[in-house]
């Protein structure tokens, strides 16, 4: 391999190709024997994901008549814009639980208690087994599941779909009996267990599960505290917020990650205030920001925080998706719905990242 | 001051503290060389390189927005020039302007079909036609759409 510079070296050639679109990637599998066999090895992968983990984006599932497949994701990125992907793939008509780390979970429609796992950049896609136990569809209310998270561990190339919620009871009030099933991407089974749980999750808490040090976390209803299960032990157990946090006067809080770390966004009145947990055994948290939304004043009712890292925040409202930049403190729009007829698009807007993560 | 010749023999008398941006430079540095030829790197190549760290030398926060314009602009280059960047800064070890290279070259590159890709990269493409389009079939998704026929950008 030749040039007027001399011989590429291969470190160079991985740097370039782990910036390139996942589709891009693909496509350069075939131009010769050695990048494919570059592009396939894990030192690739890895460096590709550790990439793209820096830069996170935002999925909106949408059903807009505009797009030419029935069911697709915009998907939004800082730096590059917006795309479509289209969901046809998945040969089901599907809605979008669960993300991490570039890997999506998504539910059947049509078929209650039918889960897929997919990478919608690779078009992978893996349908769960169903589990011998009948439990799934005896979940209250709606035969659903209340929690449904996903948490990948790119470093160890698995994943477990946690499924988990209250059963249906012949009394007036639901018990307190609280089932939950993981699916083990490495075993590829499902196992469950139960605890008793008293906790309520809004829309938005159950879609925004964050996955770090190994246990997914929820934010409950009650905003005092959230909600983690422990992957490795299948232990639920509670983290309390700080005062400054949960006692904020009328203020909504979200849960998002802020790399690798757990991040609580708190909006109230004109402000954003975002905190992260600087030490998890520890708990200890730290006010990282605060932003006056005085600029966009009129959207704050309205509002939602759906990804971030240390440069940035995407924010969906009923019909746009926005960007706040922290260091030149700049709201950009960077997509917006026409039809006025949609439903609201944070009601489906999740944090995404582009990886090579595989589901098989 | 520290002497960098290029490998067309130019020399250029550069301040220290500049200089140890590049990683190669600054442990020749601690070794008390002066003087530093760089034979894999041309004078013009040198030069740009060179207007890049005295750029970023300065990283004072009200500087900041204005080596952003900087950086934006320099990598408004011709592929080719873009290249022969990296080496220089892959064997310079300057890591700021490597991570400004490799998301702009790949955004060059991207949607070039894949003879312009070998071509730019002068690659000879060791597939059999029955193994290429084996390796087509499984990603079929990725090679449809549009694509750039031409090498230069």
């Amino acid at each position: 391999m030749n040039s007027p510079y001399g011989v590429f070296p291969d470190e160079v050639i991985l740097q370039i190709l782990a910036r390139l679109p996942v589709k891009s990637v693909f496509k350069t599998k075939i131009v010769c024997k050695l990048w494919y066999k570059l592009i396939s090895d894990k030192y690739f992968i890895n460096l590709y994901n550790e990439i793209s983990v820096k830069n996170p984006m935002v999925i909106v599932q949408v059903t807009d008549s505009s797009l030419e497949s029935r069911s697709g994701l915009i998907c939004v990125d800082n730096s590059k814009g917006v795309c479509e992907f289209s969901l046809d793939f998945v040969k089901d008509r599907v809605k979008v639980r669960g993300s991490c780390n570039g890997l999506l979970c998504l539910s059947s429609v049509p078929d209650k208690g039918v889960y897929y796992i997919c990478n919608p950049l690779t078009r992978e896609c893996k349908l769960l087994p169903r589990s011998r136990e009948r439990p799934i569809t005896r979940f209250h209310p709606d035969g659903e599941a209340s929690l449904v998270g996903l948490g990948c561990d790119l470093l160890k190339g698995k994943y477990s779909v946690v499924l988990a919620g209250y059963h249906r009871s012949f009394g007036h009030r639901p018990e307190r009996t609280f089932i939950c099933m993981v699916y083990d991407s490495e075993l590829k089974k499902w196992r469950k267990f139960v605890s008793l749980q008293d906790e309520q999750f809004t829309h938005m808490n159950k879609n925004q599960a964050v996955f770090v040090n190994g246990g997914l976390h929820w934010l409950t209803d009650s905003c005092s505290c959230m909600l983690v299960l422990d992957l490795s032990n299948d232990v639920w157990r509670k983290i309390q917020l700080p005062n400054e946090i949960s006692c904020g006067v009328r203020s909504r809080l979200y849960l998002l990650e802020l790399d690798g770390r757990l991040s609580v966004i708190q909006i109230y009145e004109a402000w954003m205030v975002i905190w992260v947990m600087e030490d998890y055994e520890k708990e200890e948290w730290r006010m990282v920001d605060k932003v006056s939304l005085r600029c966009i004043r009129g959207m704050v009712p309205g509002i939602f925080p759906i990804s971030q890292n240390e440069n940035y925040v995407f924010l969906a409202t009923h019909k746009q998706v926005l960007v706040y930049q922290r260091n030149s403190r700049v709201w950009k729009e960077m997509f917006s719905v026409k039809d006025s007829s949609t439903l609201p698009l944070w009601f489906s807007a999740h944090a995404f990242r582009s990886t090579l993560f595989s589901c098989h | 001051m520290i002497t960098l010749q290029s490998s067309d023999k130019d020399v250029f008398e550069i301040e220290q503290s500049i200089l140890i941006q590049s990683g190669t430079i600054k442990n020749m540095v601690e070794d008390d060389f002066t003087f530093i030829p760089l034979p894999s790197v041309d004078t013009e190549t040198l030069i740009k390189i060179i207007e890049y760290m005295k750029k970023h030398a300065d990283k004072t926060d009200s500087k900041e927005k204005n080596i952003k314009e900087f950086d934006k602009d320099f990598m408004k280059k011709t592929l080719n020039e873009l290249f022969a960047l990296v080496f220089a800064a892959n064997y310079l070890h300057i890591s700021s302007l490597l991570e400004l290279l490799y998301p702009s070259i790949a955004d060059r590159i991207k949607d070039k079909i894949t003879e312009a890709i070998r071509q730019i990269f002068s690659i000879r493409c060791d597939f059999t036609p029955e193994e290429e389009r084996r390796i087509i079939m499984d990603n079929k998704w990725a090679h449809e759409g549009t694509e750039i026929e031409g090498t230069l950008d």
